[in-house]
C-alpha cells in the first residue's frame, strides 16, 4: 500500500500538471511564444541546416549535393580561412579590450564619487548609441586623408605621416577592433560594477584590518565575488562579437582585400552579393560547433544566477 | 581600492579623478566630433586648421538631411516598424512571461530555458533562411517583412526580461485575491500587470532601442529606398562616389537622439536587468 499511494499521487500530479484548468491557460497564454519559436528560429535553423546541403543560389531551386559545401569551405577556400582568422584575431582583441576597460570603468565608478549616476549614464553612451552610428562615426573619424584622428596623432607627434587605417589589411583590422572595443566595453563596465556593489563590504572592512593591499583586496575580494558575472559577461559578449556583422560591413565592408571579412559579413557576401545562397548558409553554420559549445557553457550559469 | 566607508588620500583621488577623466574623453570625444561635423559645411568638414574648434557653424546639414532626401520617409518607416514590432512582442511576452512564472503546466520548466537559448541564436545564422521564409511569404520589401523578423530577437529578450520581473513580484497579493475569488484572467489584468508596470515598459523600451538599432535584416530585407529604416537608408547614403560627411552625421545624430532619451528615462532599471536580458551588441 505505502508503494502504491506515492505512485498514484505522482500520476495524478501528471494529470494535473497536462490536464488542470490552470495548465490549459497556461499553454493558451504560451502559444504565440511556441509559434514564433517553431516558426520563426526552430524551422529557419533546420531550413539552414538543409540550405547548406544544397547548391542553392538566388531566385533557383536547389539540387542536394550533400557536404559539398562544406568540403568546398574547409579544402578549397583560402578566403574562409582568412575569415576564420580575422574573426579570431577580431573577437580576442576586442574581448581583451572590452575586459580591460569595463574591469577599469567599474572599478573607478565603484568608488566614492558625486554624481556616480551620472558618470555611469554618460559612460553607458558608446553601448546605447546605434551601432551604425558609432560604425559610420569611426569610420569619418579613421578617414585616411581628413580624419580627426590622423590629425590629432601627428599633431601630439606619435606619427609623423597620416595613415590610411582603413586602406591597409593590418591598420583597418585594428580599426574595426577599436570601434567594437569602444562600442562594447560600457556593458562590461556597468554589468561588472552591478557585481561589485553586491560584494559585501565588511570584507574589505576584515581585510584591511588584517593588512591587505588594495590589489591583494582586488584579487582576493572583488574577483572571486564577481567571478559569475565576469563569465556571463564575457560569453555573451563573445558571442555577439562572433557574430558582429554592422561596424566591419560599414568602415570597410570586409576589405582591403579581405582583411576584415568576418564569418557574417562573408557570408553576406557570398549569399547575397553573390547570390550562392547554399555556400553561404555553410559558413554560418560553420560557426555553430563553437556557438553551441558558448550556448550550452552559459546557459546554466545564467540560470543559476537567476535563481541566486 | 574599493568603497563607500573608507577614506582615501589626496593622491588616490587625483589619480581616481584622472582615469575618470580619461574614460570621459574617451566615451565623448567621437559624439563631440559627430555634432561638430554635423554642424559645418562640406567645405570646412575638410578645413584642417581648424579641426577641432568650433567655429562657422551652421544648421544647412540638418534642414538639408530632413527636406531632400529620403531621411523623413526613413524615420517614419523606422517608428512604424520599431513600435508595431515591439508592440506586439511585448503582448505575446507578457502572457508567456506570466505564464512561466505562475503557471504549473507541463513543459514550463524546458521552455523557460529555451527562451534564453532562442535569444542567444545570432541573427547572421538565421538571416538567410527568413529571408527565404519572408520571401516565399511574399512580403519581402514590405514593412511586415521587419516587424515579423524582428520578433527572433525582441519576443526571446521581452520574454526573457518579463520573465525575471514577474518572479520579484510578491505572490500573496495574486494568492489574496484569488481566495477573494478572482479568476486566473481577473489576478492578471488587475493586479500582476498594474504591479508589472515598470517591467513592461523597460522591456518595451529595450525591444523599441533594438528595433530601432537593427540594421542587418533592414539591409536584407526591405531594399527598395522608399521601404527602408534610418540605418539602411543611411548606409544607402554613403555608397555614393561622395561621402557628404556633414549630412550623415547630421543624420546619425537624428537617429540617436530617440534612443537616448528613452534610455535615461529607464536608466534605474537597466543596470537591473543587464546580466539576465541585455541589448544585442
Amino acid at each position: 500500500m505505502a508503494a502504491i499511494a506515492p505512485k498514484s499521487l505522482h500520476s495524478s500530479s501528471w494529470k494535473r500538471l497536462i490536464f488542470s484548468r490552470e495548465a490549459l491557460l497556461g499553454y493558451v497564454f504560451i502559444l504565440p511564444l511556441v509559434l514564433i519559436m517553431i516558426g520563426l528560429l526552430a524551422y529557419p535553423v533546420l531550413n539552414a541546416l538543409m540550405i547548406s546541403l544544397q547548391d542553392k543560389r538566388l531566385g533557383t531551386p536547389g539540387r542536394f549535393i550533400w557536404f559539398d559545401n562544406y568540403y568546398e569551405l574547409l579544402f578549397r577556400d583560402r578566403r574562409f580561412w582568412t575569415v576564420v582568422r580575422n574573426s579570431f584575431s577580431f573577437t580576442v582583441c576586442s574581448i581583451i579590450g572590452k575586459l580591460i576597460l569595463g574591469i577599469g570603468m567599474a572599478v573607478v565608478l565603484n568608488q566614492r564619487l558625486k554624481g556616480r549616476n551620472l558618470f555611469r549614464g554618460w559612460l553607458l553612451l558608446p553601448w546605447i548609441a546605434p551601432t551604425f552610428v558609432t560604425a559610420l562615426t569611426w569610420r569619418w573619424m579613421f578617414d585616411g586623408t581628413s580624419g580627426v584622428i590622423n590629425y590629432v596623432l601627428t599633431g601630439l607627434g606619435i606619427i609623423d605621416l597620416p595613415v590610411a587605417w582603413l586602406g591597409s589589411g593590418s591598420t583597418a583590422l585594428l580599426a574595426v577592433i577599436v570601434t567594437n572595443i569602444w562600442r562594447g566595453f560600457p556593458f562590461f563596465g556597468v554589468s561588472l560594477l552591478a557585481a561589485m556593489q553586491a560584494v559585501p563590504e565588511s570584507l574589505y572592512e576584515a581585510a584591511e584590518v588584517d593588512g591587505a593591499t588594495p590589489w591583494q583586496r582586488f584579487r582576493h575580494i572583488t574577483i572571486p565575488g564577481i567571478r559569475t558575472v565576469l563569465i556571463i559577461t564575457t560569453m555573451l559578449s563573445t558571442i555577439w562579437t562572433f557574430n558582429e556583422f554592422q561596424i566591419v560591413y560599414i568602415m570597410t565592408g570586409g576589405g582591403p582585400a579581405f582583411a576584415t571579412h568576418l564569418f557574417s559579413t562573408y557570408t553576406y557576401h557570398v549569399g547575397l552579393t553573390g547570390s550562392r545562397l547554399g555556400y553561404a548558409v555553410a559558413i554560418s553554420m560553420s560557426l555553430t560547433p563553437i556557438l553551441i559549445f558558448l550556448i550550452l557553457a552559459l546557459s546554466p550559469l545564467i540560470l543559476r544566477e537567476e535563481h541566486s | 581600492m574599493i568603497e563607500s566607508g573608507r577614506r582615501r588620500s589626496l593622491g588616490a583621488s587625483i589619480r581616481l579623478y584622472i582615469v575618470l577623466g580619461i574614460y570621459l574623453l574617451i566615451v565623448t570625444f567621437p559624439f563631440y566630433y559627430m555634432a561638430l561635423t554635423s554642424l559645418r559645411t562640406q567645405k570646412d568638414v575638410y578645413d584642417r586648421t581648424a579641426m577641432l574648434i568650433p567655429r562657422n557653424l551652421t544648421l544647412e546639414n540638418y534642414q538639408t538631411v530632413l527636406t531632400s532626401t529620403g531621411m523623413r520617409t526613413w524615420m517614419r518607416n523606422s517608428v512604424i516598424v520599431a513600435s508595431s514590432s515591439t508592440l506586439l512582442s511585448v503582448a505575446i511576452s507578457v502572457f508567456a512571461a506570466y505564464s512561466l512564472a505562475r503557471l504549473r503546466f507541463f513543459g514550463s520548466q524546458t521552455m523557460a530555458k529555451s527562451v534564453l537559448f532562442m535569444y542567444l541564436i545570432p541573427s547572421s545564422l538565421l538571416f538567410i533562411p527568413l529571408f527565404l521564409i519572408i520571401s516565399n511569404l511574399r512580403l519581402l520589401n514590405t514593412l511586415w517583412a521587419l516587424i515579423i523578423s524582428y520578433q527572433t530577437f525582441n519576443v526571446p529578450f521581452c520574454t526573457w526580461l518579463l520573465l525575471g520581473y514577474f518572479r520579484t513580484l510578491p505572490e500573496e497579493l495574486e494568492d489574496a485575491a484569488r481566495i477573494d475569488g478572482c479568476s486566473r484572467l481577473g489576478v492578471l489584468f488587475r493586479i500582476v500587470l498594474p504591479l508589472a508596470g515598470p517591467g513592461i515598459i523597460t522591456a518595451g523600451i529595450f525591444g523599441f532601442t533594438n528595433a530601432w538599432n537593427e540594421f542587418l535584416y533592414a539591409v536584407v530585407m526591405a531594399q527598395r529606398t522608399e521601404l527602408r529604416t534610418i540605418p539602411a537608408g543611411l548606409y544607402s547614403f554613403q555608397v555614393g562616389d561622395v561621402l557628404l560627411w556633414g549630412q550623415l552625421m547630421a543624420a546619425a545624430l537624428i537617429a540617436t537622439l530617440p534612443v537616448v532619451v528613452l534610455f535615461t528615462l529607464v536608466q534605474r532599471f537597466v543596470v537591473q536587468g543587464l546580466t539576465v536580458g541585455a541589448v544585442k551588441g
